[in-house]
């Protein structure tokens, strides 16, 4: 009965009950929402990293940690080789050569790293053949001379794009119902080859109002950007010996991952071609990288590994890089800290209109006690119904937001033009799929619980205090 | 068979600057089945004593025994329970909870002393019916007149089974034609159920009633007829 009158009770002011209940539900979508957001991103960050860039571990001379040095090889490879082989939990392993050089096209460089690689065990391993962009070559497909692999960004740096606007490009801005004499403008620029990025920019800023190139340009760049496939790239590094050595490698493929930083210095090319220019031999490699079957045996399988080959250095992804592992591990925290925060403000609410009811029911609860209701139960009835109050706002905020990342998870929300530039640069994506675990709603669940709890104590304790012969006299 | 009595009680309130003597030594008992009138100028003490005799209040000093009980003597838990099992209160603004039914406000305190469906079921629809209510059983109070809600007031007042009822000016609020039908409801209750009934009242009409009227003033037993 205590239940029924505290949801009975609930209902008895509607205006006031509803707008607590929408707060709850709003502070909840939010909190819920962008955590979501948050742990997408964090999530396809620590995926990125793993599939196109460290893999689940790695496996280095140590001296070649501390001093990468093309000489730092992995010692007796072969045998690691077998080992691994053997090991039901690595699901594929891939060795490269890695070292650092500088890239040079025309009168432009930059730095790089460059890993020699076979093929075929580097697609079991990393996601890069995934990543070609559309008409950007291919991953070492054709067949070529010294073929190269290399990222969007490093290609911009090194002025291996060229912009030409397409008739194709245009007819899908008629689509996008861009103005007539806008069409007309931008077809003036048909064809024309433009090889700096800028200028290609400015010359559709002259054609375009400010409105409409704000609108269009992002559309217009992506479309009309071509690379200069079959390129020479001129590679200067040192040799095995230590010398300076250098080679001629062909741009072959363009990937983009969602590390601009990775896009800006990661070269791939053939192993046997690299070693040509730098005199390695069959068995000289600086990496292994693996992949397991499952991520969460990462820790268990180096250490294994670790304690077979006490001279290699074996690392997992998160030792690798700490903070990105660190960040994973404490979402959780961060998740009940924020969402705690929330709560705290949001339970101020409860607990005003918990007073409010207790002060409008004085001489009710007065009646109550005198006709021998005890504490513990005037306690629960107040105590219910501000959970009840919460409760409500919780389930009808963890719904809707399960809805909307139910949504949003499908396609993903596209922040590219917005901030794309800003999220590569330090590795995120910008096209985010929120993304929630059962278990956070659980977590959910039991502290708004505990907000409706707390959130009655001090409303409670003001009845508890009441006088039932003075409060049944109340004038209110 | 004595329901109450009360030797010698006293209250006093202790202020910042004066104590104020609101009960001087009161001297009474009810017998089981009486139907009496307490009445008195306003401070003349007469709500502390009633609320001394509800168990709402304790005495200063004095003995008040409730059934053979000292209630004076009783933890403020016990005190609930006591009054929970013993007492049947009436006030004057009938204190129904608005958001339950005629229904489940009388049935309310028999959830609360722990009673089984089946015997809250039957009690409930005998008591409703003998306040003339049988047919408004699902009616919230705000679909109730005064003197309607007054009623299921007094029939949640005997749900429990207490020992006597306790009314404060229950007819302060209600006009004539549902003062008298009130009135005799509980005059109807007294003599076929031998409820005893203790009223607190301004009321001629309740005072002309009751079979003993009781007068309090600056504290003290004056008369008691």
């Amino acid at each position: 009965m205590i239940w029924s009158i505290a949801w009975k009770n609930v209902w008895r002011k509607k205006l006031r009950s509803s707008l607590v209940i929408t707060s709850v539900t709003l502070g909840l979508f939010g909190g819920v929402y962008s955590f979501a957001l948050m742990l997408g991103m964090v999530n396809q960050r620590v995926s990125s990293l793993i599939d196109n860039e460290i893999s689940h571990i790695q496996v280095h001379n140590p001296k070649y940690i501390e001093n990468s040095e093309i000489k730092h090889t992995i010692n007796d490879i072969n045998k690691l080789v077998s080992s691994l082989e053997k090991e039901k939990e690595i699901k594929a392993f891939s060795k490269k050569t890695k070292i650092f050089a500088m890239a040079n096209v025309s009168s432009k460089s930059n730095g790089i790293v460059l890993y020699g690689i076979d093929i075929e065990s580097e697609k079991k391993v990393t996601a890069i053949h995934r990543n070609i962009k559309d008409s950007a070559g291919t991953y070492f497909e054709k067949k070529m001379r010294n073929p190269a692999v290399i990222g969007e960004k490093l290609a911009k740096n090194l002025k291996l794009t060229y912009y030409i606007l397409t008739n194709k490009t245009i007819s899908k801005l008629e689509d996008l119902k861009l103005a007539e004499n806008s069409i007309d403008s931008l077809k003036t620029l048909v064809d024309i080859k433009f090889r700096i990025e800028n200028k290609f920019i400015d010359a559709i800023k002259n054609k375009l109002s400010d409105e409409n190139f704000i609108k269009h340009k992002f559309y217009i760049v992506k479309n009309s950007i071509n690379y200069k496939i079959g390129s020479k790239i001129i590679v200067t590094t040192q040799d095995i010996n230590g010398d300076l050595t250098g080679g001629a490698f062909k741009l072959a493929g363009i990937y983009k991952t969602s590390n601009s930083m990775f896009d800006q210095t990661s070269v791939f090319v053939r192993n046997k071609d690299l070693r040509k220019v730098t005199g390695t031999i069959k068995t000289d490699f600086h990496e292994l990288s693996i992949i397991l079957n499952n991520i969460e045996n990462s820790k268990l399988v180096a250490n294994k590994l670790q304690k077979q080959f006490p001279e290699l250095e074996i690392e997992t992804w998160g030792e690798i890089q700490p903070e990105l592992a660190v960040t994973n591990e404490y979402m959780a925290v961060y998740y009940y800290v924020f969402l705690g925060i929330i709560l705290f403000s949001l339970g101020f609410g409860i607990i005003n209109t918990m007073l409010m009811v207790v002060l409008e029911r004085v001489k009710e609860i007065g009646m109550l006690m005198s006709i021998g209701m005890n504490k513990l139960k005037v306690f629960l009835m107040i105590m219910l119904e501000s959970v009840f109050l919460s409760i409500i706002g919780g389930v009808i905020g963890m719904i809707f937001s399960g809805f909307m990342i139910w949504q949003t998870s499908k396609a993903g929300l596209n922040f590219t033009e917005m901030f794309g530039e800003g999220f590569e640069a330090i590795g995120y994506s910008a096209k985010i799929y929120p993304e929630i675990s059962l278990n956070y709603y659980f977590g959910t669940v039991i502290l708004v619980v505990i907000t409706g709890i707390i959130a009655a104590i001090y409303p409670a304790i003001k009845a508890l205090k009441l006088n039932p012969a003075e409060a049944i006299r109340t004038d209110m | 068979m004595k329901v109450i009595e009360v030797k010698n009680i006293h209250k006093i309130y202790k202020e910042t600057e004066v104590d104020v003597h609101a009960v001087r030594g009161i001297d009474l008992s009810f017998e089981e089945g009486e139907f009496a009138a307490i009445v008195g100028p306003s401070g003349s003490g007469k709500t502390t004593f009633l609320n001394i005799l509800g168990g709402l209040d304790t005495p200063s000093d004095g003995e008040i025994k409730i059934g053979g009980v000292d209630i004076g003597k009783l933890k403020s838990s016990a005190l609930i329970d006591f009054r929970m099992n013993n007492i049947g209160f009436v006030f004057q603004a009938y204190n129904l909870i608005p958001v339950l039914t005629a229904k489940e406000n009388v049935e309310f305190i028999m959830h609360l002393q722990g009673r089984s469906k089946k015997e809250r079921d039957s009690r409930v629809s005998e008591l409703l019916t003998a306040v003339g209510l049988g047919d408004r059983l699902n009616s919230r109070p705000s679909k109730l007149s005064g003197g309607q809600q007054q009623r299921v007031a007094v029939a949640r007042a005997l749900a429990s089974k207490p020992k006597f009822v306790l009314a404060d000016e229950p007819t302060a609020n209600l006009d004539s034609k549902s003062t008298e039908t009130l009135l005799n409801i509980m005059e109807k209750l007294n003599k076929e159920e031998n409820i005893t009934f203790i009223f607190s009242t301004h009321d001629a009409r309740v005072v002309k009633k009751a079979r003993r009227v009781i007068t309090i003033e600056d504290g003290k037993l004056v008369s008691d007829i």
